[in-house]
């Protein structure tokens, strides 16, 4: 199945916010997203971007207009269905139950495994591929309680791989890893978008990740009413950036690999 | 949100109906608190051997001489001590030898049928789950009022257990014996009509607790009543058991204080009363705090106000109150004559075994 | 630990309980020879009355009694443990237990019920203190209101149980609601059991379907439904047949501590946390653990002893090493 976000005219209202006056937010949102792009939500904290995302997988519902993965309204879409076109790849956690790394990359493949998860041969082979992919190959019998930050991370990728969906969505992929796991989780996002041609979302606090490896751009400024959405080129300039952040920022293309971004402040 | 409600409401519906079955095929007979033999055909000749299920009723036992037919004892609830000349080594040596019931109104079915009684003395007052089963191998059963809180509960059963073992003249000689008590003691304060109804508190003491109200007590505070004093917290109701409040007793200021213990420690129990509120109260001040008095301190039915030696309670009461009306009665030959009439017991051994225990221990 | 050796292990336990029910049989105050109950099953010797009423009426429904309390309290551990993400909740986390007893309490002060109206009601309640924590709650949606809402119920029910006790009459209610608080196996009947026993099996097989979703919903509500799993739905689903079946085997036999904590975590250590397993195994280890307690309850002494107490007095200890292994290693 060919990998497609479409949001149309998409509103959502707090149930209720104490000490912020706006209780809507996106106003009449409307976007699409196509297979093969790697999107990133930018924008300062309380934009929305953990919303917009939550609305992108269903575990909100939108006061009005909708979002279609690939084309099925997803706040409609019985949570079964929905697993099999979205996969989700949460912050990190601390699960209750020490599960091993085999066990949780095996999750992913519950909404095609029937009511009682019984493994066959193929969700073995899937899981040992995907291990493979996010190098955790030894690491596969130890407990994901007792692994590191880097790791946890890379499993909970694997787990989001195994799920096998066109679409798949990051809450702040960033969080919690040292600035070379998050450059290496980074470069796996961008190959499943430019490789297997997924549609990869994610919300993202450091607009140089973004600016580096992004090929969408969703910019929202701290109301999330001026929302800028396009190519990563044309977004991606100091004067929107200080527009949404409200602080200086400056720019040189002679990086290595590509435009370099810094504050000015 | 709407679909939520109804499918938890109709979740909550089928749970309803679930243990219905179960509700619909007992509905009959909560348990009717009465006195009386049950399978009293199965029963051939006086019972040969009998188990007493509750400690309250060992006095209907020992009153009647049945302790040779007893296999069974809640020894978990009666602490026997054969001390030479006490209670037990004059009245029951071979106590010992009885089989353990255990807990008394929780008794193990099993051990009960093995130890195959052919009369078993239950409490009518609430539901044992061993009832089931009991009435099932049809053993007869004796239900008594277990607390005997009121005297024609122990009366009662005092008559419905002589007749069981073919001793009702026995019966009648102790129902009269407890009758004329009463009698005389009713007779001769309404005759002398005190000008004043005379203030009382009844105490259960238990470990370093005081108890005002409780099952234990209300049949003294009924009897207290009739003999023309105002009984503390007496409605006539059984009351829950409460602790003392100091407050109230404060208010109250009883002329006497009774208090009624089983867990005697000499004279430390005094030495208690000489701290906190106690000298606060007149009665105290004019030496009139009792303890109610105690034959023998390991066979808790020789306590004057319990079942078995009630009438001695009554005379000795009376005469506490009223020392003119009763100059007469010479309550320590009265009870030597009724240990000996009744139990069989030389109540002076018995006493002399038990120095520690003062049979009036005034202030 | 392999898939083959998580089997053998269930099967060991499943010997181990099957040997405890038989001695179970066989012990008792009464006292008959083993010798004698094998020769009358296989039909070549004949028992008294007396023995075959022991058997059949007193130790049979005990011992059907005892291992299905076990098994529903161990799972029912199971269940709300992955409910709530915590392996230290006990199936009596939601105000359960509690409203049970509130039950009785109103059967036996105010309506002077009959023991099977005392069960019905004490039954009602506990659901009924379940289900309003559940629904106060918002459906359950926030697990930690829904604990809050539980210890609301439960301290109310408490409150109210006290109340009563201070009311009730000392000479007929109090010992009957003391008893009723103790708890215990004696006096079940087979009678009794002919409309909870079909309940408690539909509950056991329901829950068992659902811990493969116990295992997702443990990770979180909105992992698990990334993962496909309709968490409102399974959640209500496992609420409902949990209680259904815990209050079952409560309004029987009175509350029972320990096991519901105990045997789910020594199934974890020894089995790994796949609800798949542990349920299976926690059932078990259970009904041996509660059937074994029984035994002991009316065989230590010639009494009864609430079976209660046993099972505090073991899986206290256990819990306690368990702890001390902790203190080691760190809880995670």
């Amino acid at each position: 199945m060919k990998a497609r976000i479409q949001i149309e005219n998409l509103s959502f209202k707090y149930p209720s916010r104490p000490g912020r006056s706006r209780s809507y937010i996106f106003r009449g949102l409307s976007a699409a997203f196509e297979a093969g792009s790697s999107v990133a939500l930018l924008g300062p904290n309380g934009a929305g971007k953990s919303t917009l995302l939550n609305l992108i997988a269903g575990h909100l519902k939108p006061a009005e207009g909708r979002a279609l993965i690939c084309g099925a309204d997803i706040s409609e879409t019985p949570s079964d269905e929905a697993a099999k076109l979205i996969s989700v790849v949460p912050q990190e956690h601390h699960p209750a139950f020490n599960f091993t790394a085999r066990e949780m990359i095996l999750m992913g493949r519950s909404p095609h495994n029937g009511f009682f998860g019984i493994a066959n041969e193929s969700d073995h082979e899937i899981v040992g591929e995907v291990s493979r992919k996010t190098d955790l190959e030894g690491l596969l019998d130890n407990e994901y309680t007792k692994l590191s930050g880097g790791e946890r991370k890379r499993v909970l990728l694997a787990r989001a791989m195994a799920q096998r969906t066109p679409v798949m969505l990051f809450d702040e992929p960033e969080a919690h890893l040292d600035i070379r796991h998050q450059h290496m989780f980074f470069k796996s996002i961008s190959g499943l978008a430019r490789d297997e041609k997924k549609l990869c979302v994610y919300s993202v606090h450091n607009p140089s990740l973004a600016l580096r490896y992004s090929t969408v751009i969703v910019l929202m400024d701290a109301c999330g009413e001026n929302i800028i959405i396009g190519p990563t080129a044309e977004v991606m300039t100091c004067r929107n950036l200080e527009t949404a952040y409200g602080i200086r920022f400056a720019m040189t293309r002679e990086g290595a690999s590509g435009p370099l971004l810094y504050v000015d402040a | 949100m709407s679909k939520r409600i109804v499918t938890v409401i109709i979740a909550l519906l089928l749970m309803l109906f679930a243990p219905g079955p179960g509700a619909a095929e007992t509905k009959n007979a909560a348990p009717v608190p009465y006195q009386g033999l049950d399978f009293a055909s199965e029963l051939k000749g006086a019972p040969e051997r009998i188990i007493p299920l509750f400690p309250q009723s060992l006095g209907l036992i020992y009153l009647f001489s049945e302790q040779k037919n007893v296999v069974g004892m809640p020894f978990t609830k009666v602490r026997v001590s054969l001390h030479k000349g006490g209670f037990f080594s004059q009245a029951d040596r071979a106590v010992m030898l009885k089989k353990d019931i255990g807990y008394p109104g929780m008794p193990n079915i099993e051990s009960l049928i093995g130890f195959k009684p052919d009369l078993i003395i239950t409490p009518s007052n609430f539901h044992m789950k061993a009832n089931r089963f009991l009435d099932d191998m049809k053993i007869p059963q004796l239900r008594v009022h277990g607390t005997f809180s009121k005297t024609q509960h122990w009366l009662e059963a005092v008559e419905n257990f002589g007749k069981i073992v073919h001793k009702d003249e026995q019966a009648k000689k102790y129902i009269d014996y407890f009758e004329s008590k009463l009698e005389l003691v009713r007779g001769r304060v309404k005759k002398a009509a005190p000008e004043r109804r005379i203030k009382v508190a009844h105490l259960v003491k238990t470990g370093n607790k005081y108890t005002a109200y409780g099952q234990k007590s209300s049949f003294v505070k009924s009897f207290l009543n009739d003999i023309g004093c105002e009984v503390m917290g007496f409605d006539g109701k059984d009351n829950a058991e409460t602790p003392l409040s100091q407050e109230e007793i404060i208010k109250f200021d009883p002329d006497f204080i009774f208090i009624e213990s089983i867990t005697h420690a000499g004279g430390k129990v005094k030495a208690d009363l000489t701290e906190g509120f106690w000298p606060r109260l007149s009665a105290y001040r004019n030496g009139r705090v009792y303890f109610v008095p105690i034959d023998d301190e390991s066979a808790f039915l020789t306590c004057w106000y319990f079942n078995l030696a009630a009438p001695l309670g009554i005379l000795w009461t009376a005469k506490t109150i009223y020392p003119q009306l009763f100059e007469d009665v010479d309550i320590d030959a009265e009870a030597d004559r009724f240990y000996m009439e009744f139990l069989k017991i030389d109540r002076r051994q018995m006493l002399q075994a038990n120095e520690s225990v003062k049979k009036s221990a005034g202030k | 630990m392999s898939a083959k050796a998580k089997a053998w292990f269930i099967a060991a336990s499943i010997a181990a309980f099957i040997s405890i029910a038989a001695v179970s049989f066989v012990a008792g105050n009464y006292g008959i020879e083993s010798g004698k109950i094998v020769s009358y099953l296989t039909g070549r010797g004949a028992l008294n009355e007396n023995e075959r009423y022991i058997i059949f009426e007193v130790r049979l429904p005990r011992i059907v009694m005892a291992s299905l309390t076990g098994a529903v309290l161990a799972a029912g551990g199971v269940s709300m443990q992955a409910i709530f993400r915590n392996p230290l909740v006990s199936p009596f986390v939601i105000g359960l237990s509690s409203g049970a007893a509130l039950g009785a309490a109103v059967g036996i002060v105010y309506l002077n019920a009959s023991a099977a109206a005392i069960e019905s009601l004490s039954f009602l309640f506990g659901i009924v203190a379940v289900f309003a924590s559940y629904l106060l709650s918002g459906f359950g949606r926030e697990t930690t209101l829904l604990l809050l809402f539980g210890l609301v119920a439960t301290s109310f029910s408490h409150s109210v149980i006290g109340l009563m006790q201070y009311f009730a009459d000392p000479e007929h209610q109090l010992p009957a609601l003391t008893f009723w608080m103790l708890g215990g196996f004696d006096g079940i009947t087979l009678s009794s059991l002919k409309y909870s026993v079909p309940v408690i099996l539909v509950c056991m097989g329901v829950l068992y379907a659902y811990s493969y979703k116990m295992n997702l919903l443990t990770l979180g509500d909105a992992e698990a439904r990334s993962l496909g799993v309709n968490v409102a739905a399974a959640k209500f689903a496992i609420i409902f047949f949990s209680t259904l079946m815990v209050c079952s085997c409560v309004s029987k036999a009175g509350v029972i501590g320990w096991i519901g904590l105990t045997v789910p975590h020594i199934s974890r250590i020894i089995l790994g946390p796949d609800n798949r397993f542990v349920f299976v195994s926690s059932s078990i280890l259970g009904a041996a653990f509660l059937l074994a307690s029984d035994d002991l309850a009316r065989t230590l002494t010639p009494g009864e002893i609430p079976v209660g107490i046993i099972t505090s007095a073991f899986g206290a200890p256990v819990f306690a090493a368990i702890l001390l292994k902790y203190r080691k290693s760190g809880w995670n």
